[in-house]
């Protein structure tokens, strides 16, 4: 009987190498934490999945090159999307249709409301106005945290979307009294030619534009952003590259020289941080990334770190504990960084701003409201440092 | 013969482990527990199958064979938590289609092992004793069953953990494969496994080591699996893997509080269906006389209170219930009825989002009252699934109430009253003095007249009403989880189907029979358990006694079967008990299960599995009782229930209801029937 014990031993030990095996075959679903290095949960092109023709949304695409065979490159985000006749980008918005690039989200948004400007965040722009915010679906990331993952992780055909043309937009953002519009919620990278769109008259109509995005760009197109935008709030996910890729799906040096940009360009620039536990918690991490934002885009740039909260896929996760955040902001503000507020804690003294000079709070917030404020002009009111950022009297608001 | 018995003991708390475990690693809803189930049973079916093709059984052989299957159990469990973050990372949920691999993959060993250990014990058998029945071999694999579930769910689950249970439910297959030791070697290994089983003891904790931050507390409560983790100074209390409640989250707490108690200008008495970390310190900001805090599962409440997430606030009447049976019965009325729960994507959960229920609740409040709830929502934009659950929660909740006014955000919150509902909640809050850190602050920016407006836009009365017996939400909840994962269930459902006809054009009209039965009995069980879950309350022990019950009937039924001389009349017989059976629950569901015992579920589910039971022999007679025969019963049968068990609960119940589903039923069983009598007609003509 021994030869056929040992056959039985042989099948489980096999059986259970299958078990092992495909679990690696696994990983591309999966992702790991930043010891590992080999997830990458960057998206794809979808092939074949472009519609017959261009629809209603549809915009010949802006910055693309033609290439041989029909295929075209997008040259807008850093995944320079090669797609052929009939193929979707990574951000779902483009498609090549015979031979030439076509947005397929333009004039089409899913989203639109009117936000307190504190809630992108921007606390150092024009503190209490309200903004006119709005979104078409798509994004160039795959964020397994994503809050938005609802419109940035479909096409736009796959969303309910109302008609807004870009002067529309305009008109309805004046009409609601926002002093701002702002390309936000999913990525305005992938929909790029409507925000320019909506973003030159409203500039012509006085409004701001407020630009909230990952920041995964080339530099050309920002080039061009930069002549429109006057706000922007970049989100910076992780400052190592294995995050960016595990986590996010794209990678961390575009998105440097986009914050080094934005500086150069004097476009009001806030940076936000995203605190996940087990993944962007590494304060050595945290120290790295104060110290190159003050190196390179200076001290002044308020500098958001952001709770975390179970999200789309990464929802079997605690919270960020309150004191994490706090460790950070030591750091930033030990690094030399001057305004590093603590998000999504409401009730924190570290969301209100406090001067650089004196250390006196000079803005108080309680949720959406401006109990305090102490600046003049763009001083501190107090002892007159000057505080970067885009002020006027204080917008009162609304109640 | 103790062999058989024993392994079966062993293989059901094994089953009811890893269905524990799988819930605890993906997602504690019906779709894990049946897809663990049909894997089970399909792995159980092919190694029965494989069984077979073994030339001659040997008692060595069978020793080995169940020595590796006491080892196996502790090593799989472990594999599953090892493999879990390694497979998908750390703090992640997955999809259906990656929850089915792993999960057919992991258990793969042991239920091919099972599945192959059954019928080869009786080829064993026979090799002693020529004519040992089938029969046998089934009533001593069903007892085996029955004891073991019985022994898991009223014992084990109490005071073992996972890796502890697993080796208690081995012993008795310990002692009966001592029995066939074939020496030296045979004692190696014996030793071998119990090794295994003590290391896999020691190990329970370590294997439960969270990701970030460490383990404080791990309770294995009757309904899931409790872990409270620290992180730094926060303590979040996990179910089944997924965040509860923590000690730093005040903006649900405020949420959940303050939308409805402002609307009062006193509440008095409020009622609170499960609670969120600060839940009761926010109440206690009204001086309410009472706050009666029902709490379903015992370990969360203690836990709760053990670590700071729930407080002992003035008037405080913490009562340990199912919330909605518990509230059938309060004589009591209030001001306010606050629901605590987690998002309804199972039964248990969805039976306090239905039109029943929230009749009960306008019920329960005084004039003027107000009830509250909430689901998932969305930052900026609902999905279509999204939205058709909110709609149909709309329609449902405005069948009882005059007025229903949604507030939009990541959880979206029902405010219910026969009057019209305020929405200057935070000029309320300041006018009654209540200090609020989110409410009031950033209720103006985040919850704006816009917002809500294209909220309420969003919805319809006409939209489906979500009911007990034919819980809409539940599709919308599937759909909603494909979504998520950008998966669709329908690649799956073809290819079962696909397996399924293609299986079903081999069968005999006999093995036909008892797939039909194995479908019937898991289906038929499962239909009764949902019913009795819907009108009698989730209540551990009941729902254990129901399946215990219905796994029991089984007994008595092929017992009689085997005593019974004519197979072909029998099997018809029984097929005809089936129908009726079908068709009094039908009835009975109709006309208001609430209203009947549990004792009737029970009875019902004891009669059911008789009928089952007593088909066995009789097909075993009628197709000539060989080890082919045997093999090919016991497989189908398997096949069957596995069939059932995903078709039932992931496709019939959301999309036809309960009763649609015994309908469906009652159809499969006609075919069955009629199949049966020309296969008599053509065997006579
Ligand atoms: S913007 Fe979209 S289409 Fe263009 S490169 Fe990036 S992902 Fe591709
Ligand atoms: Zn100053």
């Amino acid at each position: 009987m021994a030869p056929l014990d040992r056959r039985t031993f042989i099948a489980g030990t096999a059986a259970w190498l299958g078990c092992a095996a495909s679990a690696e075959a696994f990983r591309p679903f999966g992702r790991r934490s930043e010891e590992n290095t080999a997830g990458d949960i960057r998206g794809h092109i979808f092939k074949g999945d472009a519609p017959a023709q261009p629809g209603p949304w549809s915009h010949e695409a802006y910055r693309y090159e033609k290439m041989a065979e029909g295929r075209v490159v997008c040259a807008v985000c850093p995944h320079r999307c090669l797609l052929s006749p009939g193929d979707r980008s990574v951000c779902r918005s483009k498609v090549n249709l015979g031979g030439r690039l076509y947005t397929l989200a333009f004039g089409n948004p899913c989203a639109v409301h009117i936000d307190p400007v504190e809630k992108k965040p921007l606390y150092h722009f024009l503190p209490g106005i309200r903004v006119y915010s709005l979104a078409a679906a798509g994004c160039n990331f795959r964020c397994l945290n994503c809050q938005n993952w609802e419109i940035s992780q479909f096409t736009p055909e796959q969303v309910r979307h109302e008609p807004l043309a870009p002067e529309a937009a305009v008109a309805a953002a004046g009409r609601d009294g926002c002093r701002a519009v702002a390309y936000t919620y999913s990525e305005p990278i992938t929909f790029i030619e409507y925000m320019t769109a909506i973003a030159r008259p409203a500039k012509v109509a006085g409004l701001k534009n407020l630009w909230i995005s990952n920041g995964y760009i080339n530099s050309g197109p920002l080039a061009d952003l930069c002549d429109l935008v006057d706000g922007a709030n970049i989100n910076l996910k992780a400052f190592n590259d294995d995050i960016y890729r595990a986590l996010n799906g794209g990678r961390l040096a575009p998105v440097l020289e986009t914050l080094k940009t934005l500086h150069a360009r004097k476009v009001h620039l806030e940076i936000t941080n995203l605190v996940v536990p087990g993944y962007t918690d590494d304060l050595q991490m945290v120290h790295a990334m104060c110290r190159w934002i003050v190196e390179n885009v200076g001290p002044d740039h308020p500098l958001h770190f952001l709770r975390f909260f179970p999200q789309y896929k990464l929802d079997r996760l605690a919270a960020t504990p309150v004191s994490t955040l706090e460790r950070c902001r030591d750091i930033a503000l030990a690094q030399g960084l001057r305004h590093v507020y603590i998000g999504n804690v409401p009730g924190h003294a570290a969301n209100h701003t406090y001067c650089h000079g004196c250390g006196r709070l000079i803005i108080e917030r309680r949720g959406y409201q401006l109990p305090q404020y102490h600046l003049k002009d763009d001083a501190c009111a107090f002892c007159g440092a000057k505080i970067a950022g885009v002020w006027e009297e204080k917008v009162k608001a609304e109640k | 013969m103790h062999l058989v018995v024993a392994t079966g003991i062993a293989s059901v708390a094994t089953q009811l482990v890893l269905i524990r475990e799988y819930m605890a690693q993906f997602q504690g809803n019906e779709v894990t527990i049946a897809l663990v189930l049909f894997n089970w049973l399909v792995l159980g079916g092919v190694g029965t199958r494989v069984a077979l093709s073994a030339r001659q059984a040997a008692s060595s052989r069978l020793f080995w064979l169940s020595l590796l299957l006491i080892g196996l159990g502790p090593i799989q469990l472990a594999a599953i938590r090892w493999l879990r973050p390694l497979v998908f990372g750390t703090g992640l949920s997955v999809g259906f289609y990656p929850i089915f691999v792993f999960t057919l993959l992991t258990m793969a060993p042991y239920g091919l092992l099972v599945g192959y250990v059954l019928p080869y014990s009786l080829f064993l058998l026979r090799r002693q004793v020529p004519d040992y029945g089938g029969t046998r071999i089934y009533l001593a694999d069903n007892l085996g069953d029955i004891l073991g579930g019985a022994l898991f769910t009223f014992v084990l689950v109490f005071w073992l953990t996972p890796l502890q249970a697993l080796p208690a439910a081995s012993l008795p297959l310990l002692a009966a494969a001592a029995r066939l030791c074939p020496g030296r070697l045979g004692w190696a290994g014996l030793t071998g496994v119990l090794l295994i089983s003590l290391l896999g003891m020691a190990g329970e904790r370590a294997s439960l080591r969270p990701p970030v931050g460490r383990l404080i507390d791990y309770e294995e409560s009757r309904y899931a699996r409790l872990t409270v983790h620290q992180d730094q100074e926060q303590v979040t209390l996990f179910a089944d893997g997924q965040p509860l409640a923590g000690t730093q989250d005040p903006t649900l707490a405020e949420q959940v509080v303050h939308y409805p108690l402002s609307q009062l200008a006193s509440p008095g008495r409020i009622l609170l269906i499960s609670a969120q970390g600060g839940v009761l310190e926010e109440i206690a900001k009204y001086r309410p006389a009472v706050i009666t805090y029902v709490e379903l599962d015992p370990a969360v409440a203690r836990l709760m209170a053990r670590y700071g997430l729930s407080a002992d606030v003035p008037g405080l009447r913490p009562v340990i219930a199912d919330g909605r049976e518990w509230l059938r019965h309060d004589p009591q009325s209030y001001d306010a009825i606050l629901l605590n729960l987690p998002e309804p994507d199972t039964f248990q959960l969805n039976r306090f989002f239905t039109e029943r229920f929230f009749q009960l609740a306008a019920r329960h409040l005084r004039p003027g009252g107000v009830l509250c709830f909430y689901v998932e929502g969305a930052a900026n934009y609902l999905t279509e699934p999204q939205r058709r659950k909110i709609a149909s929660l709309f329609a449902t909740a405005g069948r009882h109430f005059r007025h229903v006014q949604l507030l939009p955000g990541e959880r979206i919150f029902f405010l219910c009253r026969q009057v019209p509902v305020a929405l200057d909640i935070p000029r309320r809050l300041s006018r009654l003095g209540i200090a609020t850190r989110v409410v009031g602050p950033f209720f103006d920016g985040d919850i704006t007249p816009e917002r809500i407006q294209a909220l309420m836009q969003a919805v319809d009365a006409q939209a489906p009403v979500n009911r007990d017996t034919r819980p809409y939400l539940m599709r919308v909840a599937w759909a909603q989880w494909f979504l998520k994962f950008g998966a669709s269930p329908w690649v799956f459902m073809l290819l079962v189907a696909a397996a399924l006809i293609f299986y079903g054009m081999r069968l005999r009209s006999e093995e036909y029979i008892l797939f039909s039965t194995g479908l019937l009995a898991m289906g038929g069980q499962i239909v009764l358990i949902f019913a009795f879950q819907i009108f009698l309350g989730y209540i551990y022990g009941r729902i254990g006694m129901l399946i215990t019950a219905t796994l029991a009937g089984l007994l008595p039924g092929a017992w009689l079967g085997s005593r019974h001389r004519r197979p072909a009349a029998g099997l018809m017989a029984a097929d005809a008990a089936i129908l009726i059976w079908l068709a009094v629950l039908m009835a009975c569901l109709h006309w208001g299960g609430d209203r009947l015992p549990a004792l009737f579920y029970y009875g019902a589910g004891y009669v059911l599995a008789m009928a089952c039971g007593f088909q066995v022999p009789l097909a075993l007679a009628r197709l000539g009782d060989d080890n082919r025969a045997a093999a090919g019963i016991f497989s189908v049968d398997l096949v069957g229930g596995a069939c059932g068990a995903l078709l039932t609960s992931t496709l019939l119940i959301p999309y036809l209801g309960l009763g649609g589903t015994v309908a469906l039923l009652i159809v499969v069983k006609i075919a069955s029937l009629s199949l049966m009598g020309r296969s008599v007609m053509t065997a006579g003509g």
